[in-house]
């Protein structure tokens, strides 16, 4: 293995040099909280690997990301959806160079016509009405800068959301929140309200009083939820707002509730609801049980008031000891706990029906087994009866998250 | 020693000074982009700051800081694929310029070979065969079962194998038969 040890050497020999010092990672250490990692992570791989063209289209739109290969024609690379009708799915388009086009569907995935060509940015449907993009635009220095752009016609036109003005006290009608594309490596989310009427952002005047990682995927009719961390320390914490972004409702997790984890090793942590009232929070722990069980824990906690009050459970520990983030777990319309774990790839599914006590292998009747097999596995809960998923050949959908439909996208 | 500075702050830069690029080296290996590495080793290394008086082994840190940088690696990956699976283009700043060295394009080849396993098994080889670790310290270094480790190894050597071959670079391969 002599020859593998000089190979491995000889790559990473040519390393440039280091903007890391002692000193400055010490007090970051200690200055550190929460920030939306996959932002700067998502956009640190593609800030050093792609190389992105900025000139602005002819017509308005964000320039195209030329498509690497294998990319297949026709081949789903993301879904989006508000609600249960109205569907889109970003599709590689190789006639010619390989791009992603947006095609929707306005009739729960029967019929399908294309609206953008040559389509940039992650999509999604953050609220019913509108389409959403994050385009990268250029790095300061390892992060990448996102610009928001949104389409108010189903993903058919789309318009740059300007930043700007003074703080908002609440969310427009229509509107939801999001991280502001961070600007320094340690930096916590900072949320902006998003108006899609207006195509603006603002700060929002009043955020919990957190170190904040990320908003929860919850549908627009459960409130806004996101989770971070206690300004005083390394305490986790989710908060919860229904009234726009006004006032908030914030739960840190205290140390009885978390017992004898050792959360020196949490950066992890997902949240689920559907409607938002109930709902579940997975933490990764290291465990002080140590290598007897792998080096971790999963934490869940769960919710019937809308956050305000957490009961920690899952005494069983029976879901895959692995890191778990948001988007790894759903709840299904009959209040079931779904989760996506393994200790060992690919994924499979568990399931918990006795309000996170205890969880158990489960198959998805009608969920294509390819999906476990891609690495972007998620279920977007677009709304209460309303779940999706997709694989490369196919788009899934259910009305109570546990049985599911298989569509093929075929444009009209 | 500077004024105000603790005497753990004396010892983590001691020891950051000592082991910063060894660190940074890893986890290029495992990411494959240097941005990202320095990323990667920040992140080991704060943790590592603010655990410094739980970690009272001092021949223990070597072994925490690559359990950080290998986990943060492998969720950081899930969380990028989550978003969307990325086809990721040739990153522009690795492996100095082609032609440099009799030894590069051959090196560009294993590289990029490297480059194209999944996360987990080329974290298995990196803690293997570049850490040197026992199936054991791997286990617990990715915080997953020995056989996870020993299957994970034994793909990756195959896949890496099959790369190579189609590169027409097999004999670098061939110690590893």
């Amino acid at each position: 293995m002599n020859q593998m040890r000089e190979q491995l050497d000889e790559i990473a020999a040519a390393a440039p040099p280091s903007r890391l010092s002692a000193d400055a990672v010490y007090a970051a250490a200690f200055r550190r909280r929460h920030r939306r990692v996959a932002a700067w992570v998502g956009g640190g791989v593609v800030a050093g690997a792609l190389a992105v063209s900025l000139a602005a289209g002819a017509l308005g739109l964000p320039p195209a990301t030329p498509m690497q290969a294998p990319r297949g024609d026709g081949r789903i690379f993301a879904v989006a959806a508000a609600d249960a009708e109205h569907l889109y799915a970003e599709v590689g388009n190789c006639g010619g160079g390989c791009t992603l086009d947006l095609v929707g569907s306005d009739d729960g995935g029967r019929s399908w016509t294309v609206r953008t060509r040559n389509l940039t940015g992650d999509l999604s449907a953050p609220a019913p009405g509108s389409l959403l993009r994050m385009v990268e635009t250029g790095t300061e220095g390892p992060l990448p800068l996102h610009v928001p752009w949104v389409s108010r016609d189903g993903g058919r036109s789309w318009a740059e959301v300007r930043a700007g003005g003074g703080a908002v006290a609440e969310v427009a009608a229509g509107g939801w929140l999001q991280c502001a594309s961070p600007r320094g490596i340690n930096d916590p989310c900072t949320l902006i309200a998003v108006d899609p009427v207006n195509a603006r952002s603002a700060p929002l005047a009043g955020p919990p009083d957190l170190f904040l990682d990320e908003p929860v995927d919850v549908p627009v009719a459960g409130g806004f939820w996101v989770t971070g961390r206690d300004r005083g320390g390394q305490r986790p914490a989710v908060a919860v707002s229904r009234d726009r972004g006004r006032t908030w409702s914030t739960h840190v997790f205290t140390a009885t509730e978390t017992g004898d984890a050792d959360l020196d090793m949490l950066r992890f942590m997902g949240a689920a609801s559907t409607d938002g009232v109930n709902g579940y929070t997975i933490m990764t722990a290291a465990d002080p049980k140590g290598a007897a069980t792998a080096g971790v824990q999963a934490l869940v906690f769960r919710t019937g008031d809308a956050g305000n009050t957490w009961q920690r459970v899952h005494p069983t520990q029976t879901l895959p000891r692995r890191y778990y983030i948001g988007g790894d777990s759903y709840v299904a319309a009959d209040g079931s706990h779904v989760v996506l774990g393994t200790d060992d790839p690919p994924d499979r599914w568990y399931t918990s029906s006795d309000g996170g006590n205890s969880y158990h292998p489960a198959s998805q009747p009608g969920l294509g087994a390819e999906l476990l097999q891609q690495s972007n596995v998620r279920v977007v809960v677009a709304a209460a009866g309303a779940y999706l998923a997709f694989d490369a050949g196919a788009l899934y959908r259910s009305a109570d998250g546990l049985r599911w439909t298989r569509t093929v996208i075929r444009l009209d | 020693m500077p004024s105000g500075e603790t005497e753990e702050q004396r010892q983590f830069r001691e020891y950051f000074t000592a082991r910063r690029d060894a660190v940074r080296r890893t986890a290029y290996l495992l990411c494959g982009d240097w941005h990202w590495a320095d990323d990667l080793a920040q992140t080991a290394f704060m943790r590592l700051a603010v655990s410094w008086r739980k970690v009272r082994d001092r021949e223990a840190l070597d072994g925490y800081v690559r359990t950080c940088l290998v986990r943060a690696y492998l969720a950081d990956v899930r969380r990028v694929w989550r978003r969307r699976e990325r086809s990721v283009a040739e990153p522009p700043d690795v492996f100095g310029h082609p032609g440099a060295s009799e030894g590069a394009p051959r090196r560009m080849a294993f590289a990029a070979a490297l480059r194209r396993l999944p996360p987990r098994q080329r974290a298995a080889l990196v803690c293997r065969y570049y850490q040197d670790l026992d199936v054991a310290a791997t286990a617990a270094a990715l915080g997953c079962s020995q056989g996870t480790v020993k299957s994970q190894t034994a793909r990756g050597l195959a896949k890496l194998r099959e790369l190579l071959e189609a590169d027409g670079e097999l004999t670098m391969m061939e110690g590893l038969r």
